[in-house]
């Protein structure tokens, strides 16, 4: 069985995980998936930021298409 | 070849993580295999969870010109997102884009680029964008970003990007971080052999070994052994900071396998070069191939050393743990590595040669079979004597009989050259004992070879006799030597008595004591 900590590994990243990856300790694979959550939580940012600003700079003649391309 | 390796992809994953690689160093536990699938996980993961969304931000370009497009992405979307929505937009509003955005900015789109993903859109890059982001990633000492580009670049922007790289040192991190190793061998083929020596030197001066031992351990073996023949070549102090810097890498693994392919000078260049005859370095090889079973790879260059180097080597091998015999006799049964196995073994120390003979008698009737075919071919018989005379009985009886077994020649030609080395008395002793295998092959053994035998061995060299009469009284072979004797054809037997006239009467009467014993007194007699 698995433990907890490779198990969270894997689902940080939504795929099974290397057999060979249990071999690591609990904090080296917390440390793993610390460093995959940042990446995530960046790019998570940098959606919003992205989805609110392209907004932004868009033309207000263009806003509703894209808007409409954006959300729909 | 995986240390080197699992080395670049521990670099490679630090890099995606946006850690220092120190922080991650705890990789090394594991094979580069399973570093590199959690590599490709964490760029899946990061590529697919938001691919809806990705799309829908690629879409806008389709309506959006260009020049706003590169103002989006440089104040709202970023080069993180950038790197990630790229291969969702139709690439010639792509390519586009990435001739008005700054070079900066491109390079850090690269850094999280899958170029796997990308291709049409690094095709249609002008070469020139190419080697102005490339000079940008070099000045950032990115070399990890660039290494992953080189197998999705066409050969005409790879060329021009490789030829616009001016330091040596620069191409080598990037080979060694470049994912696909196969096209290693082409970008090789495409530098000039001046070039690859520069980048060898560039390897000692900027203290990147591992990365040009890794380039060596990438390529195709005939390339490899190219590369291994100009590092070589180089002075003694380039090759001094080469083996110092392997051994303090722990990379004898990686590199012992290079040698075993290189052309013969340059490997006797290499085993003789006076930093690997230094003790530590020696004990590195060595340990090496005892630990990881890799004795095939050094044994050939035994052959090759000088002899005080080849005696410390053997002082080094002697003194690891007991298993290290068997394992040297299996590498030279399995790739008929003998000749360079008993040179190796020459210079063992009594208690050495006593446990080598030990471990000849636990291996296999083929491998006994295998190491005489090999001490005919290269005529070592004396060693094989002075090895069978550490042998039990047994043992040397099984020697015997796997050399009559496969080729009856084999122990004429042993008794044949015994003589001839003056080892005469030690020969006889490791045959003393095994008078009926011995009769039987002097009686299979063609006249003329039998004559050989008796002719060159006695008849010719009344000393001889002397002395086989001497051994058998030390030895107590009596019966051996009479035997022997009897077994010669009857035109020789007759001239024994002659032979006999000629010893000292004391040597006389003993020999004629054993003869009448055996009831084989009429040897003696006119």
């Amino acid at each position: 069985m698995p433990q907890p900590a490779f198990q969270q590994l894997a689902q940080e990243l939504g795929t099974d995980l290397p057999a060979r990856m249990a071999e690591l300790s609990d904090a080296e694979l917390g440390q793993l998936t610390e460093a995959v959550r940042r990446l995530k939580k960046q790019q998570d940012a940098d959606l919003t930021k992205a989805l609110e600003g392209t907004l932004s700079h868009v033309p207000a003649l263009l806003r509703g298409t894209v808007r409409k391309i954006l959300f729909a | 070849m995986s240390k080197l390796i699992q080395r670049a992809e521990i670099f490679k994953l630090a890099n995606q993580l946006g850690l220092d690689v120190n922080a991650v160093s705890f990789m090394a536990q594991l094979d580069a295999e399973t570093v590199a699938t959690l590599r490709q996980g964490i760029s899946n993961t990061l590529f697919d969870r938001h691919h809806a969304m990705f799309q829908r931000i690629a879409a806008t370009s389709r309506i959006l010109p260009t020049a706003l497009l590169t103002v989006i992405a440089q104040k709202a979307v970023g080069p993180f997102l950038c790197a990630h929505i790229a291969g969702h937009m139709p690439t010639e509003r792509a390519i586009d884009m990435a001739l008005r955005l700054p070079v900066p900015f491109l390079a850090d789109v690269c850094i999280g680029i899958d170029p796997r993903r990308v291709v049409a859109l690094l095709r249609g890059i002008p070469v020139e964008r190419a080697v102005a982001v490339s000079r940008e990633m070099i000045l950032r000492k990115d070399y990890i970003t660039m290494g992953r580009f080189v197998g999705a670049l066409p050969d005409a922007m790879l060329k021009a990007v490789l030829d616009d790289i001016r330091d040596d040192h620069v191409l080598l991190q990037i080979a060694f971080y470049t994912d696909d190793k196969a096209h290693l061998n082409h970008i090789i083929g495409m530098l000039t052999q001046e070039r690859i020596r520069k980048i060898i030197v560039a390897a000692n001066t900027h203290s990147l070994w591992p990365e040009a031992l890794g380039l060596m351990t990438f390529v195709s073996e005939p390339l490899s052994r190219m590369l291994g023949d100009v590092a070589i070549n180089e002075d003694d102090e380039v090759l001094g900071g080469m083996i110092r810097a392997l051994h303090e890498y722990e990379l004898w693994s990686e590199l012992l396998p290079i040698v075993a392919w290189l052309s013969k000078p340059s490997q006797q260049r290499f085993i003789n070069l006076p930093v690997a005859q230094e003790p530590v370095i020696m004990q590195g090889i060595i340990d090496t191939a005892h630990t990881l079973k890799m004795w095939n790879s050094l044994l050939p260059l035994v052959r090759l050393m000088e002899p005080a180097g080849r005696q410390r080597m053997s002082g080094l091998a002697a003194a690891l743990d007991e298993s290290v015999l068997d394992d040297i006799i299996a590498a030279a049964a399995e790739h008929d590595l003998w000749l360079p196995t008993l040179d190796l073994v020459q210079d063992f120390d009594e208690a050495h040669q006593a446990e080598l003979a030990l471990t000849l008698a636990r291996q296999s009737d083929a491998t006994l079979a295998s190491l005489l075919r090999a001490v005919a071919a290269g005529e070592r018989w004396e060693q094989l004597i002075a090895m069978a005379n550490n042998m039990s009985a047994a043992t040397r009886q099984n020697l015997i009989e796997r050399g009559i077994s496969q080729d009856g020649d084999i122990v004429g030609r042993l008794l044949n050259a015994a003589a001839d080395a003056g080892v005469w008395d030690e020969a006889l002793t490791a045959m003393a004992g095994h008078a009926e295998i011995l009769l039987t092959l002097v009686q299979q053994l063609p006249l003329n070879m039998q004559k050989n035998l008796i002719e060159e061995g006695m008849s010719l060299d009344p000393g001889l006799l002397g002395r086989l009469v001497d051994t058998a009284r030390r030895s107590g072979a009596w019966e051996f030597a009479l035997q022997a004797l009897a077994a010669s054809p009857a035109e020789l037997r007759e001239s024994f008595p002659e032979v006999l006239g000629k010893l000292p009467q004391e040597q006389q009467s003993k020999l004629r004591a054993q003869a009448r014993e055996l009831g084989l007194e009429r040897l003696l007699t006119s």
